[in-house]
């Protein structure tokens, strides 16, 4: 592979920005190259200069940055053409996709229409043929009924459908190289299998190499022929896949393969006491119509029950859409729902929510985005003592304080963070002071609203022994909710499967995960564990 | 979308009906009356004056009267120019009102969105901070400041443009300017600041990273997410600008309807004011109408179903 001249090859590439607190050096000086028809991932966590790579080759950089050193495509180097020399190959020989299907096509033009584009302006094509090859190019990437979806609008389609019309869109030329930033983060697991078998197939098909960028080790390993792994702007360590997966040389790369989640949550005796019942739930949203207004309605969550035990861990999966997080909220009455709800033997469904109030001192949550759920102008200390003014009045200021300093510390926050503002933590600093609001109150159940799922792995991983060691200590029970079968698999001890707003599957999790009995249901398990036996044929490609 | 908007259409009537009757008895509730006159006329005389007009009657009788005679799109007489109809006033100020109003607009949206776009994607160089102090001083100047000044400059040292008057293009040339020149402003900067952010969003970065051609880039998807915040200012101030400006008229002795809104209001000239409060309402309602039907072709998803 090494004789071949590469189709990229990156000598020396420094990305800086220059920013208002001084220029940051997001590339420091990395080299790598992709030969003809390979799998190329570059892996790293967020803030690595992974992505500034791929923007570099393409000439889209944000307007503070800069890059220096040399990225030759073909041995034409990028970083020395005008715009226009740049146009000739950015969209026909090098194309990218992007993490985001949704935001990355433009939603005011039909998709045929921006398949047409580069088309048009790169290969000549006349609008006709331009309409023939984008309606061939919809059924190579697999979308239904080409013809119809020609006519659809971004927004009318699926996120999956969408990254296959970026794909669509990237085949349009025939390129050399595929440039795919992260192209199934933003997609439910399922989705992201088919997308990969797409590209694994393209690959193979069209000769095509690509260069994948991602933070997910598991497609890794799956997918690619060689693995750079990248830390804060610098390549760590680089070789072929399954060498970097057997036996990796640099701590980082340990660091990162050992991040994956492990453990196991042991299941809870049925003679614990339970904590929260809530009987066939059902949330509605949308209104029903009437004059000169359509039915809107859409039934979020149907007819779901749910008991959890003291320490128990419940995990509620499914895809985006499935009703997972209404159902989390409605059990809390965070959100308007029918049905009957029991927490420790008194009926709450039926409670004005000011007699509810003193009862939220007990049931917490978490949620996704610990940037969005934290006042950005509170400091951590009063973020993590507010509900403590609410529900324990009687406190003086200085025992307040001197809780919410000890939970900081529980979850691994000095004391000396108290004064500053949440924009001046990392993600994961985040996510433990929305964990530590939520313990100050000492609650008894609390709904984790995909707490991990903006984090890095190893972020992550801690994030998650936080939560096991708080479980332990305080004996909570947790409603943990989350797209990540990996995550599941090793914080619950009984799972509930939702689609549709409906659980289809549930019982204890070694059940599920060994004996799973719906199709659906094996579905996600073969997506999230079984990538590798999904794209099947990939490493006999890499023993060429 | 066409049933939508009949049923736009349909919605307008009743919200007439509803400013037409406020506005009915809000008028009359303001003290005074169309015949007070400095020197008091005797009672005798403003008696027969006031029977003449139907004002003697009960009030609420005037208003079933009034709003039977509009139906047949009879707005009656005038109070205080005694031997017009409002009608025959309004008919001969509004056309050209409109014509200063449309042509004013219609620079405003070309020269703005342009300059707009130019300050845009030469963000905080050269071009960008002229255009920018250019629109900051459009926006601030006052037109019965901008109007004076254009009018000595071309009209009065030299001569090019004359300087008062109806009837031939060059002298709508300066009213037209002074008119647009707030505008241009506004729209400057509405476009130049939804430019920015739209050239900023990620189906632009695509559009770039696929190798489009700059033209198509800004021109096709830039600038039609750019437009949409401009469209929705355009609504209200169409109507502001087609129903004239009694500054301008003043200044450029022009004979639009934009000087009633200001005398019947203070002469207490009730058709007169209907009058002008029916053109207004029904102008807003149908800019407002049209500013929602064009949204809707312009961003597909916005629907109306």
């Amino acid at each position: 592979m090494k004789t071949q001249t590469p189709v990229l090859a990156i000598d020396n590439l420094t990305v800086d920005f220059d920013t208002p607190d001084g220029t940051v050096h997001a590339v420091k000086g990395i080299s790598m190259d992709i030969a003809p028809g390979e799998i190329v991932a570059i892996v790293g966590e967020s803030g690595s200069g992974k992505s500034q790579i791929a923007m570099s080759t393409l000439g889209i950089l944000a307007s503070n940055g800069r890059a220096s050193g040399q990225i030759r495509f073909k041995g034409q180097d990028l970083l020395g053409l005008s715009k226009k020399e740049l146009n000739t190959i950015r969209g026909s020989k090098i194309s990218i996709i992007f993490q985001e299907p949704m935001t990355s096509l433009d939603p005011l033009y039909r998709v045929g229409e921006q398949i047409m584009e580069p088309l048009r302006s790169h290969g000549g094509y006349s609008k006709s043929e331009a309409r023939e090859k984008a309606l061939a190019l919809m059924a190579q990437v697999q979308i239904p009924d080409p013809e119809r979806r020609f006519k659809s609008y971004p927004s009318e389609m699926s996120g999956g459908q969408r990254q296959r019309i970026m794909i669509a869109m990237a085949l349009t030329n025939s390129p050399d190289l595929l440039i795919a930033d992260e192209p199934t983060t933003a997609l439910d697991v399922t989705t992201q299998a088919e997308i990969l078998k797409l590209l694994a197939s393209l690959n193979k098909e069209l000769g095509m190499s690509i260069v994948f960028i991602t933070h997910d080790l598991g497609i890794v390993e799956a997918f690619a022929d060689r693995v750079y792994v990248m830390q804060k702007g610098i390549v760590k360590e680089f070789g072929d896949t399954q060498q970097i997966f057997t036996s990796p040389k640099t701590d980082y790369t340990k660091t990162l393969l050992a991040a994956e989640p492990e453990g196991a949550k042991a299941p809870v005796q049925d003679s614990q006491s339970i904590v929260l019942k809530a009987e066939k739930m059902n949330v509605t949203y949308g209104n029903a119509g009437g004059f000169l207004q359509k039915d809107t309605r859409f039934h979020a969550v149907k007819d779901t029950s749910l008991t959890l035990r003291e320490g128990q861990t419940i995990g509620l999966v499914g895809e985006s859409g499935s009703g997972k997080s209404t159902l989390g909220r409605a059990v809390l009455r965070l959100t308007k729902g029918t049905g009957n709800i029991v927490y420790l033997g008194r009926n709450i469904d039926g409670l004005p929510l000011a007699a509810l109030k003193p009862l939220r001192e007990e049931m917490q949550m978490v949620f996704q985005d610990p940037y969005g759920s934290l006042s950005p102008r509170m400091t951590v200390l009063s973020i993590v003592e507010e509900g403590l003014l609410t529900h324990c009045p009687e406190m003086s200021r200085s025992e307040r304080e001197a809780l919410a300093l000890d939970t900081l510390a529980k979850v691994g926050l000095d004391q000396s963070v108290r004064n500053r503002f949440p924009h001046e933590f990392s993600g994961g600093q985040r996510q433990r002071i929305a964990i530590a609001r939520a313990m100050v109150l000492q609650p008894k159940v609390v709904v984790l609203d995909e707490p991990t799922s903006a984090l890095d792995r190893t972020v992550q991983k801690e994030v998650l022994d936080l939560l096991r060691s708080l479980q332990k200590e305080f004996g909570l029970s947790y409603i943990f909710i989350s797209h990540d079968l990996a995550v599941i698999k090793v914080m619950a001890d009984y799972v509930m499967v939702m689609r549709h707003g409906e659980i289809i599957e549930e019982g204890a999790t070694q059940n599920i995960f060994e004996r799973p009995q719906k199709d659906y249901t094996k579905s996600l398990i073969a997506s999230s564990f079984n990538l590798k036996e999904l794209l099947g044929g990939r490493k006999q490609h890499l023993t060429l | 979308m066409l049933n939508y908007a009949f049923k736009r259409i349909l919605t307008i009537i009743p919200t007439l009906f509803v400013i037409i009757t406020l506005t009915f008895f809000l008028m009359r509730i303001a003290p005074g009356g169309p015949f007070d006159e400095e020197r008091p006329l005797a009672p005798s005389v403003l008696e027969s004056i006031r029977a003449s007009y139907g004002l003697d009657k009960p009030l609420i009788e005037q208003y079933f009267t009034y709003m039977g005679n509009l139906l047949k799109g009879d707005l009656g007489p005038s109070f205080v120019y005694r031997d017009k109809q409002v009608h025959e006033v309004l008919a001969e100020g509004l056309p050209i009102s409109m014509t200063l109003g449309g042509t004013a607009l219609l620079l405003a949206v070309l020269i703005g969105v342009l300059l707009g776009s130019l300050a845009a994607l030469n963000q905080n160089k050269k071009t960008d901070v002229a255009i920018v102090t250019f629109a900051t001083f459009g926006i601030t100047t006052p037109n019965y400041v901008v109007a004076p000044i254009l009018t000595l400059i071309f009209a009065l040292t030299f001569s090019i443009l004359p300087a008062t008057g109806w009837g031939s293009p060059a002298q709508m040339v300066l009213p037209v300017i002074s008119l647009a020149l707030p505008q241009i402003a506004i729209v400057t900067r509405l476009m130049r600041g939804s430019m920015l952010e739209a050239l900023k969003s990620d189906h632009i970065r695509t559009a770039r990273a696929y190798g489009l051609p700059t033209s198509q880039v800004v021109g096709r998807h830039a600038m039609r997410s750019a437009l949409l915040p401009v469209l929705s200012y355009l609504g209200p101030a169409a109507a502001g600008l087609m129903t004239g400006s009694i500054v301008i008229e003043q200044i450029f002795n022009l004979p639009g309807i934009g000087r009633y809104f200001v005398t019947s209001a203070l002469n207490r000239d009730y058709t007169m004011v209907m009058g002008t409060v029916i053109i207004v309402a029904t102008l807003v309602l149908v800019f407002n109408l049209i500013v929602d039907l064009l949204y809707s072709v312009l961003d597909p998803r916005v629907r109306y179903d």
